[in-house]
């Protein structure tokens, strides 16, 4: 008997799951991350997979007022146990995506511990096998509740812009999460971007960074450029994609889903 | 990370600026014309690295890492309490993969050794049916009295066959008192007639978790007699289930635990998470028949060392059960 083949096929399994939950990122807060993270949610539901918003700012929960989703469960509940979370789940129809969001200014969201962080990242996880990807829209900073969560996804999407004070939180979370999870699989989106070319350079930046210092190679899942099409979708609390699919900024979030698609398959 | 950005005529004032601010160690992180027409923009970056590596830091991280997430895998620790240990071995500064694991148990567990004289509160045995309560209670007193120390056993299993004749021939050979006790009013006085310099370990009767009526009464014995919940519960078993059954006890008042039979198995995920979900005081592992012996102390680096293998890679022997008999006492 060998240590090999049981831990090999667990771990597998784990890793399935771990590999289906993406964390978006930044460190910052205002960068795009919430918007971004239901447009690639919507951008893979309209590809054809099963796709779930999971809203992990927890003090915030500004998923439902981007969507203009009617808060109709409190997280504090599915945190506290007394409702399961696939009951909490609320479904987007013009977007044909999932979301778990929590109600806005809940307080009891906003004190979450680590530990329940982590609990609540193990319910996720229980729940991942139901879709094909869950995109999880974490808070700003690097504390311990937005750790919890990170470590329960496989995959971590930095979002950044061309600000320094986004590329030194960006830096200091990809620091972190390389220190404690080091399988990871990180990648960097660059948002608000004046232009590929200027986005692509914001991203060489913060490669030369991670490179230097922390001796990793960082891959660029895609640029969007900034786009009144976003502020404008907000306000009408309507997806970009429902709205205005050609809009620059749609169009750049489907290529990055397009993107993330391939790079799975290879 | 510290970060600048520079705007000067030309490139080598521009860089004359970051060697001035930011000294030789910075790195150009990137140069552009800059956008209002002022010559050149460079941002530049300086390391500022003050505290020590973590563990999985550096070339090789994911090594340690990966050892350490496979010994936590094969020992089919719960990837909750998996998680945690990884995530607090991560936080470690430096050292070697085994102090990392150490130093995560002892943050996520509580460790204490058995006795070695009397305590302030007798320590009362509880356990499903079979655990080895009555070995581990011999053996406990048997540790004390090595030690030159007094030692009572009081049994509350009178009942089943064999029970008496088995507790007698372990204190007569320890040379320690024994007494006995029907319920829980009849326990508290057995336990107010033992003299304070006396070690006291109360044998009680096997309760299943699913016996609420069993449950009770133990809850009753530990109550009137005043004694510290000691679960007695066997290594090996399923990890979750081990957790279930630890949460059932510590609700009846159970505070630690000691796990027997480690000689006879390979796995230690059952330990850890019924020690973790319970937030029971690990006191003693359990590894061999035998009384004198057969309780080893356990504290968090030798749980460690028990977790990991010896080399990257190794693999545990099939001779080889979870903790050898014997060492360390
Ligand atoms: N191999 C091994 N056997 C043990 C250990 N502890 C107890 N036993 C055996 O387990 C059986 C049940 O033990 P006992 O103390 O009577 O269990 P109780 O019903 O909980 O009191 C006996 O045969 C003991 O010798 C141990 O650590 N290792
Ligand atoms: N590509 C973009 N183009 C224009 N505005 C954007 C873009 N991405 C985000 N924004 C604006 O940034 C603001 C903050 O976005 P949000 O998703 O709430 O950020 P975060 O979750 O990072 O705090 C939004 O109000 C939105 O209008
Ligand atoms: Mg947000
Ligand atoms: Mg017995």
């Amino acid at each position: 008997m060998t240590q090999q083949t049981p831990t090999i096929i667990s771990r597998q399994q784990n890793m399935q799951v771990r590999r289906k939950i993406l964390a978006v990122a930044s460190g910052k807060g205002g960068v795009g991350k919430t918007w971004f993270s239901i447009t690639l949610t919507h951008a893979l539901a309209r590809a054809g997979h099963r796709a779930l918003l999971f809203d992990g700012d927890l003090g915030m929960a500004n998923v439902d007022v981007q969507l203009g989703l009617d808060p109709v469960h409190d997280m504090t509940r599915v945190i506290t146990g007394r409702l399961a979370m696939a009951d909490a789940i609320h479904e987007v129809t013009e977007g044909g995506f999932a979301v778990l969001a929590g109600r806005s200014g809940s307080g009891g969201l906003a004190t979450m511990t680590p530990r329940q962080a982590d609990s609540l990242g193990r319910a996720l996880s229980a729940i991942a096998p139901n879709y094909d990807r869950v995109i999880l829209d974490l808070a700003a900073g690097i504390d311990g509740t937005v750790r919890a969560l990170a470590t329960h996804a496989g995959v971590g999407i930095v979002v950044v812009n061309d600000e320094p004070t986004s590329m030194t939180d960006a830096y200091a979370f990809i620091k972190i999460t390389k220190q404690k999870r080091p399988d990871t699989n990180l990648r960097v989106v660059v948002n608000q971007a004046r232009s590929h070319s200027d986005g692509e350079r914001t991203y060489g930046a913060l490669r030369k960074a991670c490179e230097s210092f922390l001796h990793i190679e960082l891959p660029l899942l895609g640029v969007v450029r900034r786009d009144p099409w976003v502020s404008e979708s907000i306000r009408r609390q309507t997806p970009l994609l429902a709205r205005n699919p050609n809009a620059p900024a749609a169009q750049d979030v489907e290529a990055i889903a397009a993107n993330l698609l391939e790079l799975e398959q290879a | 990370m510290r970060l600048k950005t520079f705007i000067a005529d030309s490139l080598p004032q521009a860089m004359e600026q970051v060697r001035e601010r930011l000294g030789d160690e910075a790195i150009i992180l990137s140069t552009e014309d800059d956008p209002e027409g002022n010559g050149v923009r460079i941002t530049a970056a300086l390391n500022e690295e003050l505290e020590e590596p973590g563990i999985f830091d550096g070339d090789d991280g994911l090594d340690a890492f990966n050892r350490l997430s496979e010994a936590l895998e094969y020992h089919r620790v719960p990837v909750g309490l998996s998680d945690r240990l990884m995530t607090a071995a991560g936080n470690m500064d430096g050292g070697t993969p085994t102090m990392a694991l150490a130093s995560a148990l002892d943050l996520e567990l509580r460790f204490m050794p058995p006795p070695q004289g009397p305590t302030e509160r007798p320590l009362l045995l509880l356990g499903p049916p079979g655990a080895g309560k009555t070995a581990t209670a011999a053996k406990l007193a048997a540790q004390v009295r090595v030690r030159g120390k007094k030692a009572t056993l009081i049994t509350l299993d009178t009942g089943k066959a064999g029970g008496l004749a088995q507790v007698t021939a372990f204190t007569e050979a320890l040379g320690a008192e024994l007494r006995e006790a029907r319920d829980a009013e009849s326990l508290k006085r057995a336990v107010s007639a033992c003299p304070d310099n006396h070690f006291v370990v109360i044998d009680a009767i096997g309760a299943s978790p699913f016996d609420g009526d069993a449950m009770r009464e133990t809850a009753d014995w530990l109550e009137l007699s005043g004694a510290e919940g000691v679960l007695v519960l066997q290594g090996g078993g399923d990890p979750l289930e081990s957790a279930e059954f630890a949460i059932a006890y510590a609700e009846a008042g159970a505070q630690r635990l000691i796990a027997t039979k480690l000689d006879a198995t390979r796995r230690l995920g059952g330990v850890l998470s019924a020690a973790h979900a319970a937030d029971l005081t690990l006191m003693g592992l359990g590894t061999a028949p035998t009384i004198g012996g057969g309780l080893r102390p356990v504290n968090p680096v030798q749980l460690s060392k028990l977790i990991l293998p010896e080399e990257a890679g190794d693999e545990p022997e099939l001779t080889s059960p979870a903790v050898a008999n014997g060492a360390g006492t």
